[in-house]
């Protein structure tokens, strides 16, 4: 089914061309965005229902403007009116600071293109009603009631959001509409002082369908669950390790992908910057980020800058090919925007960000992975992770490992693990990748600790050495 | 207020009760690379937030459903219409046991609202001279460097009202950003990073928070790799002690104990009885003068108030919103935004002593539930029996809160967003792996 367009944005277009060429006669470059994303939350737990608006609802615009030596912009929620343009005109001419100096940026000289997008999903949000969705979610509860004597408590959550945006600039007129939705199912069990908290997650460009992957997760959720009870600790040390997709995900994003954001090589703040064309893992990575490169929710057509999103090969076969940028880096670095500038919403900076980022599968097959293993752990779920762009320090909270002795998958599970290492060695272990790909894209990706969006991650199984504590 | 949407829910059919939370929120925003102008942003949002309530009767059971929604500015013609009637649909189907909501003449806020005002800003003004405090602090600091830095100033006005006839609101004042300060040691140059948020505007503050930056950057720059260290007394110092607190306001915490998940009681120890150290004493407050968080009433429009929650180990009372309160039958206290926390006895010099000390890591991370926390160190010190300090950083710590055999508090305190209270915490047992 086709997502549909916005009847608001629709209704706003002309008023908001309207805008852009008034400031037009202004400033040297132009350009406004405007938003009009929808999304729900529903959750179901013990003795407890909610309805909520999804945090990535938004209705909105921002005008960015070349005002003689750089970019400034304003964020604003009125509709367009007759007063709206000279009203930013004024508010744009305000310079706070405006006794430093300016870090110049050249102007925007844009291709012209006007195209409409939509997206497409197999059941629409309105194919289900409220009542259907909670009672579907009441049902998942229920029989994670009756399933797991040990359970305490369990979230069983489905988000669905229509995202549609409007790009226009003196050159542009772009439009895109698509929907994604996610799921997550969060069992808490307990054995005496033992508590335990497992999740389980679903996402994708995907409508109401994926609830039935909510629903055919649940007894393997359990599971896992029930055998994080007693987990042990890994006793500290470096290990050879299986990472599960997700977790090759979380490798990728947070290893390498946010020190390949090219804000950071105009802040210089970015390792990365010294490696181009040079080696940083083994012949066995290769690793994409792109709007276009995979199908997931960190998919668009065009970013909140204007520009097409694309696929860009990041890694290939162990060398360091390309960045991922938004526009204003690129204008300054001399390079392409790649289609990664994206806000956390209409009311924030774009910065680059990553969207679908992936290692690229390989020619390896998990058994044989298992079986090169003498002493390590195969990592399955990750709690959180965090970049360190400069200095190339890697840390990632695992949910869970399962012991891996004498080339076979034991029972035992330790949980949580903490992984570190330092990114050029962990990437150089990369000795084995499997032929699947996975990604995921339930979670949000901080720039720092703030500016949060959606995007995906994922890749094969991945064997590697890594420190565990 | 938009007119138009209390017309709307007067219009309504089948909504019982509503709230409204209104945001109204002025932002001017300076990105700094280095002493220049990246860019600068101004932002002018009205956030409102909906949430409408149906009451209804199940399994003989006295049931209010709620829906939350986002009512956009600039609605089309009839859009306000379908908005309500689909958040009332919801509400029909998203029943829980019946609660209250917050009714007017609840009480007084203590400290009153008017303290809050006191922080508003002419925000065209106040980012140059915040700007020009980061400049001076990197200017008395020998060996470190900013590299970036970005700072927001906000005014908002909040304001929330309900179908009881309930009607409060209060400006605040909120900064935030974040600093990126960099140095090079023999290894090349590294960075350490710090989120900003301050309650006031002022220069001096700022530049503070700067220079400790600079100061431990430049100590990270000299830092040599953790070594493995194992089973290791823990002197957790700065920014990862207040998430360390979470595990026992979480704990105590009226909803925790409402969904089964809370370990305490009230009347017993939080901390057990075979931990050696400092007993706690916690205290939630709705005003500290450096927290931004801070603010008179909750999201229900409950009047806040200090409440005392834990003293000399001993849990007080649960806390929590009106909801989850009256469905537990206990007095409600409100969601409160900021943990204050007695100091100990040991000053950081005594408990300093044979431990890793650990200042910044790349994301301390805490699971409330179990109490198992740990991160990557940025930066620490490996503190030897005499006192000494070498600076260390890389590999990572970890513990469970209900496994430490100690738990000592420093009497130095620190003022960080949401808390004041204790500097340093020294944990035992914790494992370190080395870097």
């Amino acid at each position: 089914m086709k997502v549909p367009a916005s009847p608001y944005l629709a209704a706003q277009r002309r008023g908001f061309r309207g805008v852009v060429r008034a400031l037009g006669r202004q400033y040297g470059y132009v350009s406004l965005l405007a938003t009009d994303s929808q999304g729900t939350r529903y959750e179901v737990r013990r003795g407890q229902v909610s309805v909520q608006e999804s945090r990535w609802s938004e209705r909105g615009s921002v005008v960015r403007v070349h005002d003689g030596s750089g970019y400034a912009e304003l964020s604003f929620d009125l509709p367009p009116g007759r007063q709206l343009a000279e009203r930013l005109a004024r508010a744009l001419r305000t310079r706070p600071a405006g006794g430093l100096e300016p870090m110049p940026c050249p102007v925007h000289r844009e291709a012209p293109l006007r195209r409409r997008w939509r997206g497409r999903v197999k059941l629409l949000p309105e194919s289900l009603r409220v009542e259907q969705k909670l009672a579907r979610l009441a049902a998942v509860r229920d029989r994670a009631f009756s399933l797991c004597p040990s359970l305490v408590d369990i979230r069983v959550i489905y988000e669905e959001v229509t995202v549609r945006k409007l790009f226009l600039s003196r050159a542009r007129e772009l439009e895109q509409a698509y929907h994604w939705a996610q799921g997550y199912l969060i069992p808490v069990v307990r054995r005496g002082e033992d508590t335990r908290l497992m999740h389980q997650t679903y996402s994708g460009l995907k409508g109401v369908e994926l609830l039935d992957e909510l629903e055919e997760g649940l007894e393997p959720t359990l599971k896992t669950a029930e055998q994080l009870l007693g987990a042990g600790r890994v006793s500290p040390g470096v290990y050879e390790v299986i990472l599960a997709p997700e977790v090759a995900g979380l490798l990728a994003h947070e290893a390498f992908g946010h020190g390949v954001e090219m804000d950071m090589f105009v802040k210089g703040r970015a390792r990365a910057a010294q490696y181009l064309g040079r080696p940083v893992g083994s012949q066995r990575v290769t690793m994409h980020d792109g709007a276009r490169a995979a199908e997931q929710v960190g998919s668009f057509w065009f970013d909140d800058e204007g520009s097409l999103g694309t696929d860009t090969r990041i890694i290939e076969a162990g060398l360091f090919r390309a960045g991922i940028s938004d526009l204003l880096s690129a204008l300054r670095l001399g390079t392409e925007p790649t289609g990664n500038g994206v806000r956390e919403s209409f009311a924030r900076k774009a910065y680059a960000r990553m969207t679908n980022t992936f290692f690229a599968p390989g020619p390896d097959r998990l058994e044989d992975m298992i079986a090169s293993i003498r002493q390590g752990y195969l990592l399955e779920r990750f709690v959180s992770g965090m970049e360190d762009p400069r200095n190339w320090g890697l840390q990632g909270v695992i949910l869970y490992g399962r012991e891996i002795a004498g080339g076979r998958l034991g029972g035992r599970v330790v949980s949580p693990v903490i992984m570190t290492g330092y990114v050029p060695e962990v990437l150089g272990s990369i000795s084995m990748a499997g032929g699947e790909l996975r990604l995921s894209g339930s979670g949000m990706c901080g720039k720092g600790h703030k500016e949060y969006v959606k995007n995906s991650a994922g890749g094969p199984y991945l064997k590697c050495r890594l420190r565990l504590g | 207020m938009p007119e138009e949407l209390l017309q709307a829910l007067r219009r309504a059919r089948g909504v019982d009760a509503w709230r409204i939370v209104e945001r109204l929120v002025e932002r001017r925003e300076l990105y700094l690379i280095g002493h220049r102008v990246d860019m600068r942003r101004a932002a002018t949002v009205r956030r409102l937030e909906l949430t409408l309530y149906r009451d209804f009767q199940r399994e003989g059971q006295s049931l209010r459903g709620s829906a939350t929604l986002r009512v956009p500015t600039g609605c089309l013609k009839g859009e306000l219409e379908r908005l309500v009637e689909r958040g009332a649909e919801a509400a029909g189907w998203a029943g829980n046991p019946f609660y209250p909501l917050v009714a007017p003449g609840s009480g007084e806020p203590e400290p009153p609202a008017s303290s809050y005002a006191a922080h508003f800003v002419e925000l065209e003004q106040a980012l140059e001279p915040l700007a020009s405090g980061l400049f001076a602090a990197e200017r008395e600091t020998a060996g470190a460097r900013l590299n970036s830095a970005e700072l927001f100033v906000e005014n908002v006005r909040t304001r929330i009202l309900n179908s009881e006839g309930l009607d409060v609101g209060f400006p605040s004042f909120r900064g935030s950003g974040e600093l990126v300060v960099e140095a090079r040691g023999p290894a090349g140059e590294v960075e350490l990073f710090q989120e900003l948020s301050f309650a006031e505007a002022r220069a001096e503050l700022l530049g503070d928070e700067t220079r400790r930056l600079l100061e431990l950057c430049r100590d990270r720059a000299r830092a040599t790799p953790t070594p493995p260290l194992g089973s290791f007394p823990l002197l957790l110092a700065g920014e990862a002690v207040p998430q360390l607190f979470e595990y026992y306001t979480f704990h105590a915490a009226a909803e925790s104990v409402y969904a089964r998940l809370a370990r305490f009681s009230a009347g017993q120890s939080v901390q057990g009885e075979r931990l050696r150290g400092d007993a706690l004493t916690l205290s939630l407050e709705p005003y500290l003068a450096h927290s931004a968080s801070s603010a008179p009433w909750d999201a229900d429009g409950f009047p806040l108030r200090p409440v005392a929650l834990v003293e000399a180990g001993l849990l007080q009372r649960y806390w929590g919103p009106l909801r989850y309160c009256h469905y537990l039958g206990v007095p409600p206290t409100g969601t409160l935004p900021n943990l204050r926390v007695l100091p100990g006895s040991r000053s950081l010099a005594k408990l300093r002593s044979r431990c890793l000390e650990a200042v910044s890591f790349s994301d301390f991370h805490l699971d409330a539930v179990t109490g198992d926390f740990g991160g990557e160190l940025r930066l620490g010190y490996l503190v030897e029996e005499d006192g000494s300090r070498k600076p260390v950083s890389g590999g990572s710590v970890s513990g469970r809160i209900g496994e430490l055999a100690s738990m000592w508090l420093s009497a130095e305190t620190q003022a960080r967003p949401g808390y004041l209270g204790p500097l340093g915490l020294l944990l035992e047992p914790t494992a370190v792996t080395g870097g």
